[in-house]
């Protein structure tokens, strides 16, 4: 172990002196501070965060992904290649721990500089944070779907086999049923299982498709559950700017945090009394009391300059993005939600007017999850106006689903940047692999190959599911690329399912499992043969060989 | 040559060949060699260039695996940690990292023998003092001229204070003062019973120090024995007296002439070109001239030496007592020596006797008399050894 680290350490002080470190940060300070600026994107502020998290994650990722890979070649290629070798592997330190020393001082630097770029980006993000919001709205989303870590949940699968069955009596019944099967089964060169399931397939597709669309008038209904945590209730404390006791209207003083959480019309306690929030500034928000407490002593007692306790309940936001047969005139599209809570039979309706297409919030107070996480949502599909005009309306359930905060921001981004470190850490492993047996161009030329295969895996895989070629000499090749994709699968991770980027600029929970499963996968397995690898190569191999 | 459990290495029937890349026999650089280094003594691997000596080096040092044939040191496998903890080894080149400084360099080195802080300073200090480095001890190794480059690359090897000391062409590039500093250490090492195996084709150098050579030429043996052995000439004995005026000389060629012998030659001795040099060396050091590369070399470090002071080269110099009158004609570094062992007279007359063992010489570092150079044996035999094929 200590010859490990003294290479280790050694090998962090080779990186640090040849300014590596130091161009890092150079070109990092340079993209944070040019990032903002450039990419303006929707010119809200929560645009502009996400965009810097977005971005700053994911080119911090990219650009410590091919520093690590170039030195994880370099530090034991370039030893070979100088003869350095010669004087080290004649001490008395083992091949293999000569190789992990290499690896773990390439993996400390990678520590060294996410660390610098993760506070940095962090920093920046807590900057723009400060700034002047759009809007009230703005604020809000900055507080809630940014500086944010949900969970999530999509409603419950609707259930379409008793349609399917429905729809396929009918067929038969009129004897188009056979037909259909006899143009799949020449589709599939006469394979009638095959041409069964196609079609079988198909019937399913059409009809769920059908079950997610509605007419004018229309209702989805959708049912959520495991909504597990409803987050916690948040206090603080503000200053009444105005106050109009007539009408039982208080203007409060708040800080961004609070009012970045506030739904309009929504409960708000003021020491311990319920309101309901009438206006959100953009420093302040409008409390107004109800009428039942006209004569209550605590609202008696407030007046303009003195300081109140302010309680918000927990929310949960509901996204959704729809589509249309035919676009509305403004592009928007009317509808009622109404949230349910159907053990205490808490009810909360909204109307919205979101644009088509996009994904769209609804922010509402967490009274309407039951005690064991549920929740019923009906959406009505409401005319463009007056006129009763409308179009019927596609949400794919995969585009509904509710957000509800699990944990601190500041928690989900230390995941994100694990998540990174791990991909780090693979890519190390690589580069040393290759540098155990390769000269630096080769295996730069593999460990660079690497990483882009292991970024489009899934679009590989998914690639490779073709139907049979007819010929014979395309089947064999069919065949082998099959197993070589099966390889490839086997032997590189999949990065792309744990690059945080997206999921930190959209405010989404990195859960641990994914952590876990990126530490197994990712590093004990992939990372672990690697370097299992490097070392059983290096330790037999002629170090005093001349290599070309 | 018989197996013994006492070698430090043993090489049996060893064959290097190496293969290009469709595995075809290219160049067979070592073939069957057989070599036992016995403790304590200073071994010495000549050839021409090519001649197999550096590929033998790296398959003792594990650098390389033999295509046939084995090879052990210290009864272990060269890559074995045991056996590489009890080496030290200096390349034909001193492969530096250059982003490091000296100090840094040796506690790299230190820390890969498990030795501790205090120890590596220790050690570090002492070494850089031995080899004259300790001036410029912070300034990156890849600033150093090649000369210097050596001299800390030597004292890596020595770190670790090795049972066995692996040297692969270990003057070049050395100025003469380093090589002088270079080739006393060597004698201290052997003294304290430390095995040293160096390859050269500087043959001053091999002759100065090694008890035994082996003679490589195209991957094979050609000679192998002690030192003594192979440069005795026999039937010639050389005596050294002061200058003589003729007429003296008419008597003692006529006395010898009654004696049925005749004189073969009568010359000057001259001064060896290194004698001379360090002799300027140490008078510009004397007065405190600057230099901008290595100092002299210090002291050899104390660990080196088993125990004792730490009195510096120089100071041994000024110390030991250069006989009055012989200031001109012998090296200044060297006193006379005070055991016959290595008298050369002695050596000459009893030159059908086997050598002494160096290792049972109680001398003093300095101690010993200088060799009165005879190289054609030794270059005969290096370049015969082509011409006798």
């Amino acid at each position: 172990m200590r010859n490990i680290w003294a290479v280790a350490r050694h090998s962090l002080a080779q990186c640090l002196r040849m300014k590596v470190a130091a161009v890092f940060i150079v070109i990092l300070a340079i993209m944070l501070v040019t990032l903002p600026m450039v990419m303006q994107g929707d010119g809200t502020l929560a645009g502009k965060i996400r965009t810097l998290l977005a971005y700053g994650t994911g080119l911090t990722a990219v650009l410590l992904s091919l520093v690590t890979v170039l030195l994880s070649v370099a530090v034991v290629t370039s030893d070979v290649e100088a003869k350095r070798i010669f004087m080290v592997a004649t001490k008395p330190l083992a091949r293999w721990q000569y190789i992990l020393g290499r690896f773990l001082g390439v993996v400390l630097l990678d520590v060294l500089l996410l660390a610098v770029a993760g506070a940095s980006i962090y920093g920046a993000a807590q900057y723009l944070r400060r700034q002047t919001p759009l809007n009230p709205d703005d604020r809000r989303r900055v507080e809630t779907e940014v500086f944010a870590s949900r969970g999530r949940v999509t409603p419950q699968p609707v259930d379409v086999e008793a349609k399917v069955q429905d729809r396929t009596r009918r067929l038969q019944e009129e004897g188009r049923y056979q037909q259909a099967l006899e143009a799949y089964r020449a589709k599939t060169g006469g394979d009638a299982d095959r041409a069964k399931k196609m079609l079988d397939d198909q019937i399913r597709e059409e009809e769920t498709a059908a079950a997610q669309s509605v007419g004018v008038g229309g209702i989805f209904n959708w049912s959520f559950k495991g909504i597990k945590t409803i987050g916690q209730p948040v206090s603080t404390t503000g200053k009444i700017l105005d106050a109009e006791p007539k009408y039982l209207l208080y203007r409060i003083q708040a800080p961004a945090t609070i009012l970045g959480r506030l739904v309009y019309g929504g409960p708000v306690q003021i020491n311990g009394v319920v309101a309901s929030t009438a206006q959100v500034g953009q420093d302040y928000f409008e409390a107004q009391f109800f009428k039942r407490d006209i004569a209550n002593a605590a609202v008696l007692s407030l007046s303009k300059g003195s300081e109140v306790r302010i309680d918000i309940d927990p929310t949960i936001q509901l996204t959704y993005r729809a589509s249309t047969a035919s676009d509305p005139p403004d592009k928007t599209l009317q509808s009622l939600w109404q949230f349910q809570n159907s053990k205490t039979g808490f009810l909360y309706q909204v109307p919205r007017g979101d644009a088509i297409r996009t994904n769209s919030t609804l922010t509402v107070s967490a009274r309407v999850v039951d005690d064991e996480g549920r929740t019923e949502v009906q959406y009505l599909n409401l005319p463009w106006d007056v006129s009763g005009l409308g179009s019927s309306v596609t949400i794919l359930n995969s585009d509904v689903s509710i957000l509800f905060p699990v944990d601190r921001f500041e928690w989900n981004f230390l995941r994100g940047l694990l998540l990174v470190l791990m991909q780090l850490i693979f890519l190390a492993a690589v580069g040393v692999f290759a540098g155990s047996f390769l000269s630096f161009p080769v295996a730069c030329l593999v460990s660079f190959t690497v990483l882009p295969v292991a970024l489009a895996r899934t679009f590989l895989v998914g690639a490779m599911t073709v139907v049979p070629s007819a010929s014979r000499p395309e089947q064999i090749l069919q065949v082998i690329g099959g197993h070589l994709v099966s390889v490839l699968n086997a032997l590189l991770p999949d990065l792309a399912k744990t690059m945080p980027s997206e999921l930190l600029a959209d405010g989404l929970n990195i859960p641990w499992s994914l952590l876990a499963t990126a530490a197994i996968l990712t590093v004990v397995l992939r990372a672990g043969l690697a370097l299992l690898l490097a070392c059983w190569i290096f330790s037999r191999r002629e170090l005093a060989r001349v290599q070309v | 040559m018989e197996h013994s459990d006492e070698n430090v290495v043993e090489v049996r029937k060893l064959t290097k060949i190496f293969r290009d890349f469709w595995l075809r026999e290219k160049v067979a650089a070592v073939s069957e060699l057989d070599l036992d280094i016995h403790p304590r003594e200073v071994f010495g691997l000549l050839g021409p260039n090519g001649s197999g000596k550096s590929t033998t080096l790296k398959m003792i040092l594990g650098l390389l695996f033999p295509t046939r044939g084995r090879v052990s040191v210290f009864g272990r496998l060269p890559t074995d940690v045991r056996t590489k903890s009890r080496i030290g080894f200096l390349p034909e080149e001193s492969y530096l990292y250059p982003f490091l400084d000296a100090r840094e360099t040796l506690d790299f080195y230190g820390r890969l023998f498990h030795q501790d802080r205090r120890q590596r300073n220790r050690r570090t200090d002492m070494l850089l003092d031995m080899v004259g480095l300790s001036s410029v001890a912070h300034r990156r190794v890849g600033e150093y001229s090649k000369g210097m480059q050596r001299r800390i690359g030597l004292a890596q090897a020595l770190i670790n204070d090795p049972d066995l000391l692996i040297l692969d062409e270990p003057t070049s590039g050395m100025d003469p003062v380093g090589t002088r500093q270079f080739k006393d250490l060597i004698k201290t090492l052997a003294l304290r019973g430390k095995t040293v195996i160096l390859s050269s084709h500087l043959l001053a150098d091999v002759e100065d120090v090694c008890d035994r050579v082996c003679i490589l030429y195209g991957g094979k043996q050609r000679a192998c024995g002690p030192i003594d052995t192979l440069l005795a000439k026999s039937g010639l004995t050389q005596i050294v007296v002061e200058q003589l005026d003729e007429p003296t000389l008419a008597a003692v060629e006529r006395q010898l002439g009654s004696a049925h012998k005749r004189i073969v030659e009568i010359t000057t001795p001259r001064d060896k070109l290194e004698s001379l040099f360090l002799r300027i060396v140490q008078e510009a050091q004397e007065q405190r001239l600057v230099t901008g590369g290595a100092a002299a070399g210090g002291p050899v470090a104390q660990f080196l030496r088993g125990e004792g002071d730490g009195k510096t080269v120089i100071e041994e110099l000024v110390a030991a007592a250069v006989p009055e009158g012989r200031a001109a004609s012998a090296t200044p570094v060297v006193a006379p020596a005070p055991e016959p062992a290595r008298n050369v007279l002695q050596t000459l007359t009893e030159a059908d006797k086997a050598a002494p063992e160096t290792s049972q010489i109680p001398a003093p570092l300095q101690g010993q008399a200088p060799k009165v150079a005879d190289r054609h044996v030794l270059d005969d035999l290096l370049g015969g050894g082509g011409k006798k094929e």
